[in-house]
């Protein structure tokens, strides 16, 4: 038998085991514990920060995908230096939304950046500023912040695109960056890293939330098919559809290519539903009340944040009248 | 008396040695070895493979039951990625191929670390960690097999699974997701193993569901080597859909498996009100025409 002695000290033992851990545990929930996560080659996601960071590592730079809220950037910075000094160069945005470009402010004063067009070293002989990084982002994320009211308070960009890619190279890997036009906004960019083979979605890819198709910001749910559908062709799967290319979500685990199936599969299911009920005349109540994301409440419209369902429903619903009109 | 010039250290170390070389302080049991599957548990869903909308005995909710209606055999030819896609870890249980467990042990101390397992169908590969190591961060991928441990309760191996992929929970649609967690049963009779599957989806069911398999042991059985090349077979299905399914309500194969059987409609629905004795109170009158009941029938 134990001795009471024996006993007391167990539990003693288990109240300081449960004080202790339990504080880290609540730490990590309350999202204030970041980690640093391989992915596949050069390419890391900072995980804990409400989004999604990813973040190319290399001996010539570190580029960055999305930056998070400024409470973050020292974790992260802190993070990313155990493994590489190498100055930051690049800060590509996949969306104007506040959750993903919260400190590019911050970042343009931790690297570099280069010049473009021919003259580039011309201006930098002449004594062009080089510092600051390269903030990139697709032309509309620019023209949407300037010419529509919107929920973000200020943008910091250094350089945009307007053509269907826009690459360069760095850490000796090719970079493609791909408009997915009127998606989840009209400025949406993903990010192919192509040695590491990893693909960065931004909010095109949300583990476990319905898509955000925010209409008011150019997004349509055929477009957002369509930029899925791009993707699919981009990715090549590991033996028995599992790994090869990796997806990295703006939010929730990473994924590979079954993973952006089931996801596109979800939203061509519910996107045909939908148009077959409005080419029935039925009006978007009417729509609401039959449930047609039913069978996907419980796995993508739970607590998880994003979208409710009334919310995806109704986007949809508005998305596909608006491509009727 | 010999022992007294036996510093007592030796005499120790020696029993201990004896004892596990002969594995009588190790319970643990080996697997090792080819094993052929048995199919007198669930043969027809298991190798002509179920009929669809049949969700009896199944705990699902009305999430997984819409599901199941909306699916549309055609997908897994339209969908190329679907091809070459491998079972779940646990569905692979029960598919019509041979099993091979490998034993891998720790160079160092002799002691097994894991069960490796492979499949014929698909050449899917498993790995059962022993050591108990640290569970995939929240953000990590997750896999068709999942992450399993296992620990040894006297002679029966316990595994937990998690960090499935979304797969299925039967052939015709019923999607089980990638939150489900699965706790298996392994016990060995002789030459017979035998896995019980605890299968727990807080997505597509409201109790968890129990499944068993068995499988002899064949000393002279070898896998073939197992490839899969994608190949596109169908664009598009007849509906021009790139991911066919059916329309709520327009699936035209609901009752055929209740019609062909002779069964009340209602139970081949699932669901935990249809799966116990109190169900025959309620139970409606069979449909179809028990003359087109031509197999499998009582």
């Amino acid at each position: 038998m134990f001795k009471p002695q024996f006993l007391m000290s167990c539990l003693m033992k288990s109240c300081c085991f449960f004080l202790l851990f339990g504080g880290f545990a609540t730490a990590a929930e309350m999202g204030q514990e970041l980690n640093l996560f391989h992915v596949k080659g050069q390419v890391y996601v900072v995980d804990g920060a409400g989004v999604n960071i990813t973040v190319q590592i290399g001996e010539e730079a570190i580029v960055f995908v999305d930056t998070p809220d400024p409470e973050y950037i020292d974790e992260m910075m802190s993070l990313i230096r155990e493994i590489s000094n190498s100055p930051v160069r690049y800060v590509i945005t996949t969306a104007l939304d506040p959750i993903h470009l919260a400190s590019n402010d911050i970042m343009n004063n931790m690297g570099f950046r280069g010049f473009g067009g021919r003259g580039a070293g011309v201006a930098v002989a002449i004594g062009g500023n080089t510092s600051g990084v390269t903030l990139l982002a697709h032309e509309n994320v620019l023209n949407r912040f300037y010419l529509t009211e919107n929920d973000v308070e200020s943008l910091t960009l250094t350089t945009t695109y307007f053509t269907p890619t826009f690459d360069f190279y760095m850490n000796d890997e090719g970079i493609a960056v791909y408009h997915m036009p009127n998606a989840h906004t009209d400025g949406d960019s993903i990010i192919f890293f192509r040695s590491s083979d990893v693909i960065s979605l931004g909010d095109l890819l949300v583990q476990g939330q319905f898509p955000d198709i925010d209409i008011s910001k150019g997004g349509s749910v055929n477009g957002f098919i369509e930029a899925l559908n791009f993707t699919l062709e981009l990715m090549i799967p590991g033996v028995n559809a599992e790994g090869g290319t990796y997806a990295v979500p703006g939010h929730g685990r990473i994924g590979d290519e079954i993973d952006v199936v089931e996801y596109r599969n979800m939203l061509v299911i519910v996107r045909d539903r939908i148009q077959y009920q409005i080419e029935q005349g039925m009006s978007l109540n009417q729509v609401l009340a039959s449930n047609p994301t039913l069978d996907y409440n419980t796995e993508y419209g739970g607590t998880r944040g994003g979208p409710s369902s009334t919310e995806f429903i109704t986007a949809i619903y508005q998305s596909l009248l608006e491509g009727m009109e | 008396m010999i022992l007294r010039n036996i510093p007592l250290i030796n005499v120790f170390g020696f029993i201990a040695a004896v004892l596990f070389s002969s594995g009588l302080l190790a319970q643990e049991i080996d697997f090792s070895g080819d094993w052929r599957p048995l199919y007198h548990e669930d043969l027809p869903e298991r190798i002509p493979g179920p009929h669809l909308a049949d969700y009896s005995g199944m705990p699902i909710n009305d999430a997984a039951r819409l599901r199941g209606d909306s699916y549309n055999p055609n997908r897994i030819s339209v969908v190329s990625e679907y091809i070459c896609r491998q079972h779940g870890g646990d569905y692979s249980m029960r598919g019509a191929a041979d099993l091979r467990i490998d034993r891998v042990v720790d160079p160092q101390t002799q002691q097994p670390i894991a069960f490796k397992t492979r499949i014929g169908f698909m050449g899917m590969q498993r790995t059962i960690w022993l050591n108990n190591p640290e569970r995939p961060a929240d953000i990590a991928p997750h896999t068709f097999p999942g992450f399993s441990t296992g620990s040894f309760d006297g002679n029966m191996l316990n595994i937990l699974t998690t960090d499935f992929k979304e797969s299925y929970l039967r052939r015709n649609g019923l999607a089980a997701s990638s939150e489900r967690t699965t706790t298996e049963h392994w016990v060995m009779h002789g030459d017979y193993l035998t896995v019980v599957t605890v299968i727990d989806d807080p997505i597509f069911m409201t109790e968890p569901m129990v499944r068993s398999q068995t499988w002899v042991k064949d000393v002279s059985a070898r896998q073939a080597p197992s490839s899969c090349q994608v190949i596109q077979e169908l664009p598009v299905n007849a509906l021009g859909q790139i991911v066919p399914h059916f329309l709520p309500d327009q699936n035209p194969w609901l009752m055929e498996f209740a019609e062909r059987y002779r069964l009340p409609y209602s139970g081949t629905r699932g669901g935990i009100e249809t799966m116990y004795p109190e169900y025959m109170d309620t139970m409606e009158a069979p449909v179809g025409d028990a003359e087109f009941c031509i197999e499998e029938c009582m």
